[in-house]
Parts: structure tokens; sequence; C-alpha cells
């Protein structure tokens, strides 16, 4: 069933462009963003909030918004295009070939159910299990993405675990039905170091062992560079540049790369200063139809007239 | 602690903590258990430099953070700024001196106050400076927090978060504070954002000797920015000293699980 021809990328998204409607008027979230994960990649979508990035992820899981919707571009997952046949593909394709963690895991997990159930929900059925190998993936599952004594936490519903272990359990719950494609939002933004450390190596297992591709959206340079062999710079909602993670991160060609570089703290680096960006990207009717990055930097030029917002 | 701290006199410290102990106590019947969220915890900041404060959540961090400045009450052990100890119930100047800086900065500023507003009700009402000299202080404060003049005429709400954060820090400023805690305060900022407010707080170290207590969960951004750093684990300190020989030669077990765990760019 997994990985279907050869030679076709798992996903393909071309010309992507996602308008949000505000008060009446209809901006440009997503410009023409294009990019491919291949079976057994992990591809890092990275930029500042506000870039796009949680958009870009929702669309390609028919997930938007209400106000706001693809406007032109495809995306083709294993040969299927994702926004033909009026939404219902997603429906086929979501859980079993492609799911998605969330950055808040508030909104994925339903209060009413018991984590394990939560977990197990979709393989179990599919598989055949009995309640009790269903309970025991479960527990493997929670042990996996570092839920200490996850035998005493299986049967608890959410309210009753903190946000970490919420969290954790969502992750757990978004990659057991063991998907083609795992779509990930900033997941491990508000958890510590050390589960960090181990989320990202569940998702690495997951892509080396069972061909899994992997989107992975976050602001963080260096976790892109642990986990993903490619990556696609993001700027208010265009595509500055991409490559393999070396090219990007370790020879990047244009401005903005290497701005957000700069104002990176270097584990490696210690002692150098940090080199803020000034300004923040601006907010959707703030952008002109050719906004760009030089725009930002010209706004905040050491002898422009406008005053600096941000150092 | 390095024997280079050690054999400085006691007032060299800015700050010592001794055998700070909180305990808490969760649920009814049955349920109730008790907490201990600091386990005699001791803590020296050495004047004018910056002190990081890392460990899992849950670890302390936030509860030290809150007996230092007071908000947390019932503890045991002493608490030595200046070298004085501070009293459970401290005076108004006392607590003027310990300022504290968190990770949203919105929950401290008032939504219906201008920047200005805000700034001068503080220095009014702690009698920093005299009534007419209120605007020339109110500038010079955002000079140090390096926002423009024209921010002070301001509402919160038209901030960007690192704007914010900055008006927070100014607020903490304008009490002429000697140590700032700063519990998470650049965490939830983007990279480009967090750079100016983590060089800023190296500034007024630099130009004020402003002495700095910084939680933060990020190591990279706190070996870049501290002189030393404590690692708490489950309510104590497991490893406390300079920040290179701590990186470099971790000596306690958590401290190594800790650094292997840190994600680094490797290009
Ligand atoms: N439902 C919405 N309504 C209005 N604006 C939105 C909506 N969703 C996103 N935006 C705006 O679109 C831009 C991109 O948002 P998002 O994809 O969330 O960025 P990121 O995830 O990179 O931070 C931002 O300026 C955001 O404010
Ligand atoms: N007011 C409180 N009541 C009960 N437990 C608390 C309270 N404040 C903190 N705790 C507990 O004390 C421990 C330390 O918490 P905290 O200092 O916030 O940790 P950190 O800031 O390192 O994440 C945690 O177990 C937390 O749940
Ligand atoms: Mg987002
Ligand atoms: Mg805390």
């Amino acid at each position: 069933m997994r990985g279907a021809t050869v030679g076709q990328p798992l996903l393909k998204v071309e010309g992507l462009c996602v308008d949000v409607s505000i008060q009446g008027g209809e901006y440009a979230a997503l410009k023409d963003v294009s990019f491919t994960v291949q079976r057994a990649e992990a591809h890092g979508l990275v930029g500042e909030s506000g870039s796009g990035k949680s958009l870009a992820l929702r669309s390609l899981m028919g997930l938007l918004p209400s106000n706001a919707r693809v406007s032109a571009g495809s995306a083709y997952f294993n040969g299927t295009d994702l926004f033909a046949n009026n939404g219902r593909n997603f429906r086929k394709i979501r859980g079993t070939g492609m799911s998605m963690v969330f950055q808040e895991p508030a909104v994925a997990l339903n209060p009413i159910a018991r984590v394990g159930t939560q977990i197990t929900d979709g393989i179990a059925q599919r598989k055949g299990w009995s309640r009790k190998q269903a309970r025991e993936y479960a527990v493997h599952m929670m042990q996996l993405v570092g839920i200490p004594h996850p035998e005493l936490r299986v049967d608890a519903y959410p309210f009753q675990l903190s946000g970490g272990m919420r969290q954790r359990v969502m992750i757990a719950a978004s990659v057991a039905c063991e998907p083609e494609l795992i779509l990930c939002d900033e997941p491990t933004t508000a958890l510590d170091v050390t589960v960090q450390a181990q989320v990202l190596a569940l998702f690495d297992g997951l892509r080396t062992e069972l061909n899994a591709g992997i989107l992975y959206v976050t602001h963080d340079l260096a976790v892109v560079s642990e986990l993903c062999s490619t990556i696609s710079v993001l700027y208010a909602g265009q595509l500055v540049e991409s490559g393999s993670a070396a090219e990007v991160l370790g020879n990047p060609r244009e401005e903005y790369t290497r701005a957000l570089l700069a104002a990176t703290p270097r584990i490696d680096e210690p002692g150098q200063r940090l080199r803020s960006i000034p300004g923040t990207t601006p907010a959707l009717r703030d952008r002109p139809a050719d906004y760009s990055f030089a725009m930002r930097m010209a706004d905040h030029a050491p002898d422009s007239l406008s005053i600096p917002e941000e150092h | 602690m390095s024997t280079f701290q050690l054999a400085q006199p006691a007032s060299e410290n800015i700050l010592e903590m001794r055998d700070i102990r909180v305990e808490f106590s969760t649920g009814r019947g049955n349920d109730r258990r008790k907490i201990v969220a600091l386990n005699g915890v001791d803590l020296s900041v050495p004047r004018g430099t910056i002190h990081g404060l890392v460990g899992e959540s849950g670890s302390g961090k936030s509860t030290l953070a809150r007996v230092l400045t007071a908000l947390e009450r019932s503890f045991t052990g002493t608490v030595v700024f200046n070298g004085d100890e501070l009293p459970v119930r401290r005076t108004k100047e006392q607590r003027r001196h310990i300022q504290m800086v968190f990770q949203d900065p919105y929950s401290s500023l008032d939504p219906r106050m201008t920047i200005r507003q805000s700034l001068a009700e503080l220095l009014r009402v702690h009698r920093i400076v005299q009534s007419r000299d209120i605007g020339t202080r109110c500038l010079e404060l955002m000079d140090q927090v390096q926002l423009p003049a024209r921010a002070l005429d301001s509402y919160p709400i038209s901030m960007s978060g690192g704007q914010r954060q900055r008006v927070a820090i100014a607020k903490a400023l304008a009490l002429e504070p000697s140590l700032l805690v700063a519990d998470e305060a650049v965490s939830a900022l983007d990279v480009s954002v967090q750079a100016g407010i983590v060089n800023l707080l190296a500034d007024l170290r630099d130009e004020l000797g402003l002495s700095v207590l910084f939680i933060a969960h990020d190591l990279a951004v706190v070996r870049n920015l501290c002189e030393n750093v404590a690692v708490m684990y489950r309510g104590n300190i497991v490893e406390d000293g300079d920040t290179e020989r701590l990186f470099t030669e971790p000596r306690d077990q958590y401290t190594r699980t800790l650094l292997s765990s840190i994600p680094r760019i490797r290009y």
C-alpha cells in the first residue's frame, strides 16, 4: 500500500496561493509557494511569525479558517490532487495517509475521551485489534514520546494531564496510525529541551523506519538543522529560498536567510553579539503588492526618516 | 561555585539565597499531596553579572523568582541582598531594588494607559524623581531600552511583542533596581526580536552595572548572555558555575543530559 509510484514525490505543492478576507477585503497570505517532500525526507518550512507557515500546513490538511481559501496552485499527495473534488479528497487522506501535529494541543484532543483511546482510535480499527492490544500499543506510543509512567496515564482524560503531557499525547495520537506524511506545526515549542530531543528522535525514526515524509514548520533553525535535510525559507507569504539544509544554513543566498541566521544564538559559537532584525513582518493589510524583505530593511535603514520599531 | 567566587568578600554578591525551601500542598482528602518546589536552594549572583537559571518545567525556577521578588512569602531560608538579610515582609524600598520581567509583557501593562502615563505614575508613587523631572526621566528610560521617544505616547495594544517587552523592562528600570529577574522574558519572541532584547540586557549590564537573574529554556541564549549558570532539577540546584566551564565540562548527570539534548545548527 505504502509508496505507490517510484520517482513521484510524496507531496508536491506548486504555486500555492492563499487569500484571507478581513472586513470585506481580500489579502494574499501566501503567494506562489512551491516545494516538494519526498518519501523518507524531512523538509523544514521556516520563517518568523506571520510568514504564513500555519496557513500553508492547514491548506494541505483542508483545515483553513473559514475566512481563508486556496485561490491558486495545486498540491499533489501521492499523485492525488488535494484541492480537487471539492475537498472530499482530504477526508480520505487525513489520518491514514497524512496527519498533522498542531502547536496547540487543546484544539486537537477530545476533552471527554481517554487519552489512550484517542491515540489508538484510527489504527486499532484498521488493524482489528482487541482492546488489550490497543491499550498496549497506546502505552508503547506514550513511552516513545517521553511520558513517564504511561501505564498509569493511559486511562486519564486530557484535563488530568499537564500542558506538556497533553502536547506529547497529541504527538503520539498523530503518529500512531503510521502516516506516510506528517505535517508538524511547531510541535516542540512548548516542550523541555530533553523532551524535544526525544520527540525529534521519534520523528526521525518514523522517517527512517517507515519511510514517512515530514513537513516540519518552525522558526527554530537549530531544530530544523537537527531534523531536516531540505529547507524552504518563507517571508511574508513568499518563498525566499529553498535547498538542502547545508546550502540554506551553511551558505545562504538570500539576505533574509542571512539575517535570520545572524539573529540566532549559536550554542557552538558563544560570545558573538546577535544581530536583531529591525521591524516585524507587517500585517496582511499593510503589505504592498510587491512587498519584500528589502522594503523592511529600507524602512529601518539608519538614515531613513521613519523611526525604527525594533532594534 | 568556582573557587574564584568563593574567594571574594560576601558583598561582591548582589544576592545570596541560602537554604530556600518552599512547599505547596495540593488536592483534598485522600488526594492531598505535598509538593517540594524548592528543596533547600543556595544561589549567589555576583554584582553586575547575568546569572542564568535553567531546568525543566516544574523544576522550581519561577518559584525561586517569586521568593526573590517577595511574591511568594511562605518559605524558609534566608535572602541576603546587597549584604543585608531581607525580612519576609519587605519595605517598599526593599522591594524596589529587585524588579521582575515576565514572559508575557502584556500582563504587566495597563491597556488604558499610554507608556508615558504608566512610567510617570511609577516615578511619582515611588518618588524616584521630582515632579518636574518626570518628563526627562521618561525620555531617558526610552533611551535606555532603545525605543523611540514617540513610543511614550502609544498604548500597549499598538505595539509589537518585542516593543512591549522593552516597555516592561523600562517599567522595571524606572524603579532603579540593582537586580532584574527575567522569567522567560525572551521565550515567546521570534529570534529576530529576541536578539534585540538579549543585546539590551547585555548593554544594561555593561552600561548600568545591572545584575540579572535570567531564567530561560533556550540554552544557546544562556551561553551567549550569562557569566554563570545554575541548573535546577526537581527543586534542587544540581550544578552552578562559570558558563563556559559548565557547558564544556558538566559535572552533574542531569546537566549532561540537558546539554546533549540541545539542538544545534550543524553547518
Ligand atoms: N483567519 C485569519 N484571519 C485573518 N488573518 C489571518 C488569519 N489566519 C492567518 N492570518 C494572518 O496571515 C498571516 C500568516 O499567518 P500564519 O500562517 O499563522 O503565520 P505563521 O504560522 O508563519 O506565524 C499573518 O499575518 C496572520 O495574522
Ligand atoms: N501556587 C502553587 N500551588 C501548588 N503548586 C505549585 C504552585 N506554584 C508552583 N507549584 C508547583 O511547584 C513546582 C515548581 O513550579 P515552578 O516554580 O513554576 O517551576 P518552573 O518555573 O521551573 O517551571 C511545580 O511542581 C509546580 O506545579
Ligand atoms: Mg504559526
Ligand atoms: Mg516558570
